[in-house]
């Protein structure tokens, strides 16, 4: 029956819409100069205000569909785990979600938010945890009344507290499984060596965790001025302010300001590590410094990488190692800027016999970026990033969620507004420039994970062992 | 006013326009002006599925060559290319069957045609604007230009701004029509490096493919979409040449295009671009039937990697109505921290460290599988795992799901219907989808209305029915 509505419809178009139908083979004009209209977009605008207990909130209404979206950063990421004590931020975060609170048992909080199909989940990064909250707008009301609970009056159930190391205890020994996870995470471990960066969770450290641990870094960090809130969806801004400073705020006690974290200090001297597993393929990473979101080289820097590996099928490390060599299926480089101190890598994943062949080619590539990059390779890369900015505004969720990070990471307050147009105003020379300044061979730190074959390949590189 | 609200008074469903072309492209607008970007997905009716025997990977294959270029696109002169194409194919072809002699290839030989065929594609090179494809998009500001094959369809999608559909009309139309097979044996090697990654270096990936070759022994779901490493290692330009001659027309092809856009604009740009494309006779391979499993089959795979397991049931795909009730089963099971095996298998029991449900793997154009996929606890081993699993399974058939516990179910299939609206992708994806296996884009529309109606009986009679012992399928890893 449903079909044959369907057809009806369809016939009825029909009429009207007969194509046009031209010669077999239409020959069109080069797809890379068609005419298109200009792009005129206003993004809204978001609201921002500080709240009388030091909580920010970043706002945007929008009433498309009946749904609302709460993120609350919280600065109490891992880096800031006590040493010995790695694991502590993202465990605390964990069981302030399971453990119960208030009145409520850690499986009450469950059904609850099920029966609502309410999400509300901690997200750990090194920085911060964030706090996702998606819910049916008719919901709001009775999930923030939880949601108020779990940050307030945590009850950090023991039960709950031993799952949650055993889960994660599991997913520690499960990296193994997994050559690319493996090695990203080692990599990470070594290059960060000696610093919050580099300490991850192990074992050991998730058994010397104590429930007074986590009562104790939850104090320290879960209080008002260490909150930073974003809002976008089916409801007003009167309606959020009353939720935050009624609910969730009032006659919460802030605690001394956390202070920044040091930038890491780097390794001096060039190492190449190399772990053995018995696997098919190579994984080979590189890491180097490069500039931080605040220094002026921040710019040059995202095109310099663009052009070398992450833009695409025609960025010089694609195109060169997986499209014309056939190498690699998964190849590239990364940048990860961060307000005082950045990181620029390239990787490979190869066969075990490829691995030597891979990594000259992709060091090749950055010695010639030396030489000069050109100035069309510069207006692509300017063009595809600038074109594309507008998908940051895709949905009123991504345009409060980019700002309020900015924020917490402690961006400069221009750095959005201003960001096109210090992109259009980087030019050739001074990519070339920030090439020649940072992509220093002394300075790059290489790790594979892989077969004999693959570590004897790397002259000096040093076995590294892992324990879970 | 950026933020025009999506009208709520009209229904979703009444503001999705859809059209046929005469030469049988089925065209699904609908207009968003959320923010001034587009979804654009086109779908073809012929994946993994549709291969012959010894020949798999084909489909996977030709979707990275459909990046490749056209006649017009990626070349700097497409006549002298032709010639060395033709060399190219030649070449690699004759090194193929050297090769395939195994022990008794000549090496001599081997290390001729290897060279030959390098210096071709070295001479192939001066002739190509490679990657052009990626280029322009990435150039237009595109996000998410991507292809991905299944065991039922082959897609391929791209997010632009909006201002430039003429771009992606421009590409796709002549893609569909003559996409030209360069680099190809370079292309198979990172092919077979993807397999690597993704099957051979990953346990998971291995055990889902040993899974799939128990769950099913005749018909073609059996087998991996990315293919056999074999067969990947022969395929030869023809093979995806016919493939697409056979399936890339308008006739088997769904478009659905979502977001700032004026429909009736953009149906005239559709034809324009696409409407002089001709109709093909679209012949599938016979696909045998697969016969219902007559007692359970397991399957070990002894590899270094933690112990995991696979447990699947068949079923029958959607629109049949028992295929709503797996869902809401699905959803029971593992969808969210109270679900049933969550709640008691990770927490209570301690005897899971993940554990998940998925209704219709690994396709839904056939009888598909039901499975859960879960892995032991430190210390705990699959044997324990599985037998609780079934416990689980157990209470399904024998007593009635409480009234909350199945609205709660609901709720959140309801919910994840209405965050799935938020983008438009998942909105473009989903239209095309549906037109594409169902041949009816209006299965979302009516979707929550019929698994409003499933009743704890149904849940009951549905795991009596399929989620029996005779028909289990089960494939674990095992330390050797």
């Amino acid at each position: 029956m449903k079909l044959r509505t369907y057809r009806l419809i369809l016939t009825a178009f029909l009429i009207f819409l007969t194509p046009i139908s031209a010669g077999a083979n239409k020959i069109w004009g080069d797809p890379g100069r068609l005419p298109y209209p200009p792009l005129t977009f206003s993004p809204p605008r978001v609201e921002k205000e500080k709240l009388p207990s030091g909580t920010t909130l970043f706002f945007l209404e929008n009433h498309e569909l009946p749904i609302v979206h709460i993120s609350i950063y919280v600065r109490a990421g891992s880096m800031y785990d006590p040493p010995g004590k790695e694991g502590l931020a993202e465990l605390t975060a964990q069981v302030m979600r399971t453990g119960g609170a208030r009145s409520w048992k850690g499986d009450e909080v469950d059904s609850i938010l099920d029966r609502m199909a309410a999400q509300v989940e901690p997200v750990s990064r090194d920085e911060m945890v964030i706090w996702k909250i998606d819910v049916l707008a008719k919901d709001l009301k009775a999930t923030w009344r939880i949601f108020c609970a779990l940050m307030r009056e945590p009850n950090f159930e023991p039960e709950k507290i031993k799952t949650a190391l055993a889960l994660k205890k599991g997913e520690l020994k499960r990296i193994a499984d997994n050559p690319q996870r493996l090695a990203f995470r080692e990599f990470q471990r070594l290059y960060f060596q000696g610093n919050a960066q580099g300490r991850l969770p192990k074992e050991e450290s998730l058994a010397s965790i104590t429930r007074e641990d986590i009562i104790a870094f939850y104090r320290r960090h879960y209080f008002p001025n260490n909150l930073t809130v974003a809002v976008s969806g089916d409801i007003t801004k009167g309606e959020i302010v009353s939720l935050l400073q009624d609910d969730l705020l009032r006659s919460w006690g802030n605690q001394p300001p956390l202070l920044p974290l040091p930038p890491p200090v780097w390794r001096s001297e060039k190492r190449r590590d190399c772990l053995l597993k018995d696997t098919p393929q190579a994984v080979v990473i590189t890491g180097q410094p490069a500039p931080a979101k605040t220094n002026p080289d921040y710019y040059a820097f995202e095109i310099l990488d663009f052009i070398l590996g992450s833009g695409g099928f025609r960025s010089r490390i694609f195109q060169e190692v997986r499209t014309n060599r056939g190498l690699s299926y998964s190849t590239g480089s990364f940048y990860r800027a961060k307000s005082d101190y950045g990181l620029f890598g390239t990787y490979v994943i190869t066969q075990n016999k490829s691995a030597p062949l891979a990594f000259s080619t992709i060091k090749h590539i950055l010695e010639e970026a030396k030489k000069g990059i050109e100035a069309k390779e510069v207006v692509r890369a300017q063009k595809a990033i600038l074109n594309s900015f507008v998908f940051d505004y895709g949905t009123p969720r991504q345009i409060v969620e980019r700002e309020a990070e900015a924020y917490v990471l402690g961006w400069p307050t221009d750095f959005w507004p201003k960001y096109p147009q210090r992109i259009t105003q980087v030019r050739a020379a001074s990519v070339t420039e920030v090439a020649r300044k940072y992509l220093i061979p002394e300075k790059m730190q290489v790790f594979i994970l892989g077969k004999e074959e693959a570590c004897a390949s790397f002259p000096h590189a040093e076995k590294v062992k892992v324990k879970p | 006013m950026p933020y025009l609200a999506l009208s709520e008074d009209i229904p979703l469903e009444k503001r999705v326009q859809s059209f046929e072309l005469s030469n049988g492209l089925k065209v699904i607008i609908l207009e968003r002006h959320l923010s001034p970007t587009v979804a654009l997905y086109l779908t073809y009716r012929a994946g993994a599925v549709d291969e012959e025997e010894g020949k798999t990977g084909i489909a996977h294959f030709l979707e990275h060559m459909m990046f490749k270029g056209t006649k017009t696109i990626g070349t700097r002169n497409y006549e002298k290319e032709k010639r060395l194409l033709r060399k190219i194919w030649q070449t690699g072809k004759r090194l193929d069957r050297e090769l395939k002699r195994g022990a008794k290839a000549e090496q001599n030989k081997v290390a001729r045609l290897q060279e030959a065929l390098s210096s071709l594609q070295r001479q192939h090179r001066k002739w190509v604007r490679s990657n052009e494809i990626d280029r322009l998009y990435t150039e237009a500001g595109a996000i998410n230009v991507n292809a991905s094959t299944g065991q039922d369809l082959t897609t391929y999608h791209v997010n632009l701004p909006a201002n430039k559909i003429e771009l992606w009309a421009r590409i796709e139309s002549e893609r569909m029509k003559d996409t030209v097979l360069r680099e190809f044996y370079e292309e198979r090697n990172v092919i077979l490096e993807e397999r690597r990654q993704t099957k051979e270096a990953n346990p998971q990936g291995a055990l889902y493919e040993e899974f799939m070759s128990i769950a099913f022994l005749r018909h073609p779901y059996r087998r991996p979409i990315i293919g056999f490493g074999e067969d990947i290692a022969h395929i030869q330009p023809e093979d995806l040449l016919r493939f697409k001659r056979n399936f890339y027309a308008p006739n088997n092809a769904t478009i659905a295009i979502v977001g700032d856009v004026d429909a009736k604009k953009v149906l005239f740009m559709v034809k324009r671009y696409f409407g002089s494309l001709q109709r093909a006779p679209i012949v599938r391979p016979d696909i045998p039937v697969e016969p219902a499993p007559n007692g359970e089959r397991r399957l070990t795979l002894a590899i270094q990697a933690s112990p995991q397991l696979i447990i699947g049931f068949h079923k029958p795909p959607p629109p049949h109505p028992d295929d709503y009730v797996f869902d809401l089963i699905e959803t029971l099971l593992s969808g969210g921290r109270a679900s049933r095996l969550y709640k008691k298998l990770v927490e209570e029991k301690a005897l899971a460290q993940a554990i998940e449900a998925q209704n219709g793997l690994p396709g839904a154009r056939y009888n598909n599988l039901f499975a859960i996929f879960a892995r032991p606890r430190d210390g705990k081993t699959n044997g324990e795992l599985e037998a609780a699993i079934y416990d689980l399974l157990e209470e399904l058939k024998s007593g009635d799901i409480p009234e909350a516990e199945l609205e709660a179910a609901k709720t959140k299939l309801t919910a994840d219907f209405i965050r799935l609206q938020e983008s438009n992708e998942g909105m473009a994806h989903m239209l095309a989808y549906n037109q594409a296996v169902l041949g009816n884009f209006r299965y979302a529309f009516t979707y929550l209305d019929r698994i409003r109606e499933i009743t704890p009986a149904d849940i009951r009679r549905v795991a009596q029915k399929y989620l029996t012992k005779s028909s289990r399928l089960v494939a674990t890893i095992e330390r050797p």
